[in-house]
């Protein structure tokens, strides 16, 4: 960690080199002979400094004056100053405590006074940068130091802020407490702080946020890896910490605040976390990145416009490769900033509710084109639409799907609907009753996000389900960790016995698919297969599949 | 000769110095560095322009760097003035002049003699 910096004002060479002697082991030290050179080395920004050890007694400015001066700056609320004087009659320290002076000690200097009331000081004063719980700096304290150190540093672009997302601080929280979570956040900035990242300076954003700024040359795999996974121990419970790392490289010296804005976008592009737990910011993100305002502001012109567009994933039966249905995806195509992440707009409209409207419209859509190919004779499969929990009290909404059931009379589960794990848990029991109705006029229902959050197998007592979707995180881990397997088997066997079936998301590789076959997993959706497609591409290969006999009738 | 007997030739205490400074050759670069120091000849300046609110400026400090060095008997010379001054209504006095004068005299005279036997 970087040393705090302190300010000696006093006349006498002998005095300072005294004051020098006693405090440069653990601070950093300037000297100014009187008042004005003080008041020129603070304005010129070059330094932050944490104390003023300032003597009364000098020429040109003299202590009172300069205590002044602070005040006008605006300066003496976050800069603490020390009273040095010979001078120690009750009239001079009442008038210097009056302008905002702290403390004093006299000539001649003790120096275990001296570093004792210098600490006391600047600790006191440290609440105003430093967060009190892990000592690494506090927002507003991390900002000023970077933006300092940038200004002052030979070349700025060989730093990068690196901003570190907590995976697991609320399962942390329960089991350790919060007292314990306290613990571990302590544990983390020290592991942070120690780490191969070898950080200039840290701080602690937000409750499990951490931020630093380090040399981009430390920043690679070997590093963001170690870095990872640590286990903390409590109590005899033990859990592994787990981070997820966005990195933005200084290119600028503009303000940092838009460069840990960058390294939080970063960490959306972050594919595996297992694999690659960091990414790093580029241009293209930018591009790509919206913030809740702007979606807010241009949603319903952009509905209105067409720029969403619906994209089809196809879904695979696992034992003979057949298409078997698709899942209906949004994509929002941005006139000026091109794709748009979804999960960079879906949040903000969960948030302000517009989220409706869009899932209406995604569903809507995907009636049209089905019913569409239908007409034509073109094959379909069925396609599930995503339902948010809000959307069930949205009476409109629910009127429509309903009233869409009925005039369909569709087979059952042609048409279909995904509500992950969290919307149900956000269901009230009056609205539990709607997925009923929907499931008794033939609608298929499907469990989304199967572990990703609190899985919870009260859900599946209280709900019934015609399938449930396992999240690709824990697709994903199959190859990592063996264990995943058997969780990954149990869960399929359960589903089974409950009359469910089991849709596997996110496979990417063979081996996942072999061992999601070997599991009797009966459906999978994945990369592996197909990605994403829009409409006429799904149409095709939908026609392709139709062909080779391929579709599940 | 050493900074003990150094600190007795100026009726300073070598006591309260090494017991701040901890090291001989701290205090030795201090010593040396009055020899630069400005203090007195600022207030001697003062003296001759009249300045009263100068006169107790320069005595203050000169108070305050004698306590650093542990220069018992400047020091109180120094203060006494600097205690004279305060109220800056009056001239300094002659005879406090005096006794720093001679204080400030044997203070450089040991050092200046200390340095010699160092050379």
């Amino acid at each position: 960690m970087v040393k705090s910096e302190i300010l000696i004002v006093d006349d006498s060479e002998i005095n300072r080199g005294m004051l020098r002697f006693m405090l440069e082991n653990d601070y950093e030290i300037t000297e100014a002979e009187n008042g004005a050179e003080a008041i020129s080395i603070l304005e010129n920004g070059d330094h932050i400094f944490r104390l003023v050890l300032l003597d009364l007694v000098m020429p040109v400015m003299d202590g009172f004056d300069f205590l002044q001066e602070l005040q006008k700056r605006n300066l003496h609320q976050q800069l603490p100053v020390i009273i040095i004087s010979a001078d120690t009659s009750e009239e001079s320290l009442n008038r210097a405590y009056g302008l905002g002076a702290v403390d004093f000690f006299t000539k001649p200097f003790n120096p275990s006074i001296v570093s004792h009331r210098v600490q006391n000081v600047i600790s006191l004063y440290a609440r105003n940068y430093k967060d009190s719980l892990t000592n690494c700096y506090n927002r507003s304290g991390f900002i000023q130091v970077v933006e300092n150190f940038l200004r002052r540093a030979d070349d700025f672009c060989k730093y990068a802020i690196v901003f570190y997302d907590l995976r697991n601080f609320k399962a942390i929280n329960s089991l350790f407490g919060v007292n314990g979570g306290d613990f571990v956040l302590n544990d983390i900035s020290n592991a942070i702080q120690n780490s191969g990242l070898s950080p200039i300076f840290l701080a602690r954003l937000e409750a499990d946020h951490f931020v630093c700024l380090a040399e981009k040359s430390n920043i690679n795999y070997d590093v963001a890896i170690k870095a990872n996974g640590k286990i903390v121990e409590r109590e005899g419970r033990q859990l592994q910490i787990r981070f997820r790392m966005g990195v933005a490289a200084i290119d600028a010296l503009g303000p940092i605040t838009g460069f840990i804005d960058r390294a939080k976008i970063a960490l959306n592009y972050i594919d595996d976390e297992y694999l690659k737990p960091y990414a790093i910011f580029d241009e293209t993100m930018a591009e790509n990145y919206i913030n809740a305002a702007v979606v807010t502001s241009e949603f319903e012109k952009s509905l209105a416009n067409d720029e969403f567009k619906v994209f089809y994933q196809p879904v695979m039966e696992a034992a003979t490769g057949k298409v078997a249905s698709a899942e209906a995806l949004v994509r929002w195509i941005h006139p000026e900033r091109g794709f748009v992440r979804p999960d960079l707009f879906i949040p903000v409209l969960e948030k302000n509710g517009f989220i409706s409207k869009l899932d209406m419209f995604v569903d809507n859509k995907v009636d049209s084109v089905l019913q569409n190919w239908k007409q034509q004779g073109l094959p379909t499969v069925p396609v599930s639409v995503n339902l948010s929990w809000m959307d069930f009290y949205d009476y409109k909404m629910i009127a429509s799907i309903l009233d869409r059931l009925k005039r369909r009379e569709a087979r059952p589960g042609e048409i279909r609907y995904e509500i992950t794990e969290s919307s149900f848990a956000a269901l009230k029991e009056n609205r539990s009753e709607v997925l009923s109705e929907m499931r008794n006029l033939g609608a298929w229902l499907l469990m989304d996000d199967f572990g990703s959050g609190y899985s919870s197998l009260g859900m599946l007592m209280n709900y019934k389900f015609n399938v449930l979707k396992i999240d690709m995180s824990i697709v994903r881990q199959l190859e990592v960790k063996p264990e995943v397997e058997h969780i990954v088997e149990f869960i399929i066997k359960m589903c089974h016995k409950l009359g469910m079936r089991v849709v596997a998301e996110g496979a990417e590789t063979e081996s996942q698919v072999n061992i999601l076959k070997n599991a009797t997993c009966d459906y999978i959706q994945g990369y592996y297969f197909s990605k994403p497609l829009p409409e006429e591409e799904f149409k095709a290969f939908l026609a392709k599949y139709k062909a080779e006999g391929k579709i599940v009738e | 000769m050493t900074l003990k007997e150094l600190y007795e030739k100026i009726n300073g205490s070598y006591d309260d110095a090494i017991g701040r400074l901890m090291k001989d050759s701290l205090i030795e670069r201090f010593v040396l560095m009055y020899l630069r120091d400005d203090s007195f000849n600022n207030l001697l300046k003062a003296i001759e322009t009249g300045n009263i609110s100068e006169e107790f400026r320069a005595a203050h400090t000169l108070k305050g760097v004698a306590a650093n060095l542990a220069f018992t008997n400047l020091q109180v010379a120094a203060s006494n003035l600097t205690e004279q001054l305060r109220s800056q209504t009056e001239q300094a006095n002659p005879e406090l002049v005096e006794t720093v004068k001679v204080a400030q005299d044997i203070v450089l005279k040991g050092i200046e003699e200390f340095q010699s036997t160092k050379n």
